[in-house]
This record gives structure tokens, C-alpha cells and sequence, in this order.
């Protein structure tokens, strides 16, 4: 498909979700809501990956440069956290390593649990 | 003079020559804290400094650049797509690791900040941080915290997942795919997503689909409280 075509599709799916979004009773975002709209899409192959191909790998190569407005936008945002900004930065690295080595654990853990479970039932 | 800066055209080109200028620099220095989006931050935050142009100015290009964030969480579905086959084999790992990690995030957000006697309004606000930011802000919101707060740790926390989503990994010594690409999705949203992308496909693909999950869960444990 030619370029602006493929654009045109991927935004319209975004801007579907974001539509979607504004009628739900639970704060699911519209990219989220997007996203399963293609990959059901996908699914039922009313849409094929070759088809948007180039469009969606600009969008995967350049998806880290999207995020550089939201954190310049912490500058403005600095006089909410002045007086305990070392606080909170030690709260958000902890966390963080906190959250990834219990989730990946978890997963870890689930997955031998199930493989197990799987065995068990074949013999 | 201020109004050259209000065209448009200035924050985006901002963005794009400091994010190149950032993957540049990351070639040449070779470590993670040498990561082209942190680079690309602090060196528009320089710039902005420097000639006295005030947020709002920058932000008429920048916003265009941040308008392209939901079209690219939706494309992750192409990744999650071809990945299709392991999705359905590891669905139910995938489910509890996103609920427990999401659990994990959110009380130990709350001990962390009560350790530090922080204000009840900010407590709050980081209490949803882990997850991608229109959740974060509606769960913030709900709860009583300070949005604005919610907003710049959402996207602090997908930097670090950015950035050290590789050490983690060396750290607590995993080498399973799926449990690396829900992880990192489940602590650090879409931001350290792009690192799972990197680092292959199950990961990005697994990472996509916790941004979801992990997501959902948040907005279910936060009735809780």
C-alpha cells in the first residue's frame, strides 16, 4: 500500500480507539483499545501485516523519540515535587527493580508450575 | 523574537535532531545511561534553557511528536501478533505475572513513600506509576493524588525501564523471553517497551501485551483502596 495510505489506516485504528475510549465506564486508554482493534483486525485478516508494514516499523524504530515532549514536560512540572524530589526518584528506581524481579519471577514460576501440571496430565 | 519559536516546525525539529543526536552519542559511548530518549530530553531541556523559550512554545511541534505515541502502542498489536502461538501457550503466566507485578508495584510504591513520610496527596499520585499514563492519571485522580505529579513519574519510570531494562536482566540472572518481555512491560508501560523491542521479538511482543494487562489490573486493585 502506498505510504499515506498506510498511515491514514494505522491512525484511523488509533483514533477508533480513542473513540471507543470516550464510552467505556473504566479509564482504558484509546491506544490500548486500538491496539486489540488491529489485532483483531489481524486476527480475522480484514487487515494484513504487508500491508502496513513500512508505517508500522517507522513507528516501532522512532517509538522512543515520541516520548521526548512528556519528559521535557517534567521540567514545568518540577514545582510539585521541589521539596522531595530525592524522596520520590528513590521511590521510582526501587520500585521499579522491585516490580520487575517480582513479575518476572512470577512468570518464571507460572510457567514451570504449568509445564509441570502438563506433564502430570500426559502420563 | 519570542515568536519564532511558536512556529510549530522549532519543537519538532528539536526533538528529532537531539533524539538522532542521542543515538549518535549512544554508538560512540556504548553504555545505558548514554540512551538516546534521556539524551534527547536533557539536551531540549538545555536548549529551552538556554534561549529562555518557554514550555508551551516548544510544545507546538512537540505535541505533534507526542500525538504519534497512541498510533505506536497500536502497531505493538503487529508484534503481538506474529508472536501469536506463545501469547496462547503462556497466557495464564502472563495474566499472574502482570496482576502480581501490578500488585507488587502499587504496595510498594505505598511503603515506600510512607518510609519517607511523604504527603498522603503525593503518596497517591505514584501510587499507579508503573503504568502507562491516561491510567495512571485516571487512577491518580481517583484516589486523591497530585496528577501532575502521576505524570512526570509515569514517564521517569518508563526512562529507567528504558534505560536499565537490560541490567535488571543480568541482575536477577532470567533468560526466559516471556517472563523478561511481561516483566518489563509490567514495570516501566510503553517507554521500556521500546527496549524490550530491541532486545527481540518475544520480548517486545510480551512487553505490548503488559501494557494492557498490567494496565487493567491497576484500575481493578485501585477500587480496592
Amino acid at each position: 500500500m502506498k505510504i499515506a495510505l498506510q498511515v491514514a489506516v494505522v491512525f484511523l485504528i488509533s483514533w477508533l480507539g480513542d473513540v471507543i475510549s470516550t464510552f467505556l465506564p473504566i479509564p482504558i486508554p484509546g491506544s490500548v483499545i486500538g491496539m486489540i482493534l488491529l489485532f483483531i483486525l489481524l486476527m480475522i485478516k480484514i487487515i494484513k501485516v504487508e500491508h502496513i508494514k513500512e508505517k508500522i516499523e517507522f513507528l516501532k524504530v522512532h517509538m522512543p523519540m515520541f516520548f521526548i515532549p512528556a519528559g521535557v514536560e517534567i521540567m514545568e512540572k518540577y514545582d510539585f515535587v521541589k521539596g522531595s524530589i530525592v524522596q520520590l526518584l528513590i521511590v521510582c528506581v526501587l520500585s521499579t527493580i522491585i516490580t520487575f524481579a517480582v513479575t518476572v519471577y512470577t512468570v518464571k514460576g507460572v510457567i514451570i508450575l504449568q509445564n509441570k501440571i502438563k506433564k502430570g496430565s500426559e502420563k | 523574537m519570542k515568536e519564532i519559536f511558536q512556529n510549530p516546525l522549532f519543537g519538532i525539529i528539536l526533538c528529532i535532531f537531539t533524539y538522532e543526536l542521542g543515538i549518535l552519542l549512544n554508538k560512540k559511548l556504548k553504555t545505558p545511561i548514554a540512551n538516546p530518549l534521556l539524551i534527547g530530553i536533557v539536551l531540549c531541556i538545555v536548549v529551552l534553557k538556554i534561549f529562555n523559550i518557554p514550555f508551551a512554545s516548544f510544545n507546538k511541534g512537540g505535541s505533534i511528536i507526542s500525538m504519534f505515541l497512541a498510533p505506536a502502542t497500536v502497531a505493538l498489536a503487529v508484534s503481538i501478533y506474529t508472536q501469536y502461538k506463545l501469547l496462547k501457550e503462556n497466557l495464564f503466566p502472563i495474566i499472574i505475572g502482570c496482576a502480581v507485578g501490578s500488585l507488587a508495584s502499587m504496595s510498594s510504591v505505598y511503603i515506600l513513600c510512607k518510609l519517607f513520610r511523604l504527603d498522603e496527596k503525593i503518596t497517591y499520585a505514584m501510587v499507579p506509576k508503573s503504568v502507562t499514563t491516561p491510567i495512571a492519571m485516571a487512577v491518580s485522580e481517583q484516589l486523591g493524588g497530585v496528577v501532575p505529579v502521576t505524570v512526570s513519574a509515569v514517564v521517569l519510570t518508563g526512562i529507567l525501564g528504558a534505560i536499565f531494562a537490560p541490567t535488571f536482566i543480568k541482575l536477577f540472572r532470567v533468560k526466559d523471553s516471556v517472563a523478561v518481555g511481561v516483566a518489563i512491560g509490567t514495570c516501566s508501560h510503553a517507554a521500556g517497551t521500546t527496549k524490550a523491542m530491541e532486545i527481540g521479538d518475544i520480548e517486545g511482543a510480551m512487553s505490548s501485551i503488559a501494557i494492557g494487562i498490567a494496565g487493567f489490573m491497576t484500575v481493578i486493585f485501585a477500587m480496592f483502596i
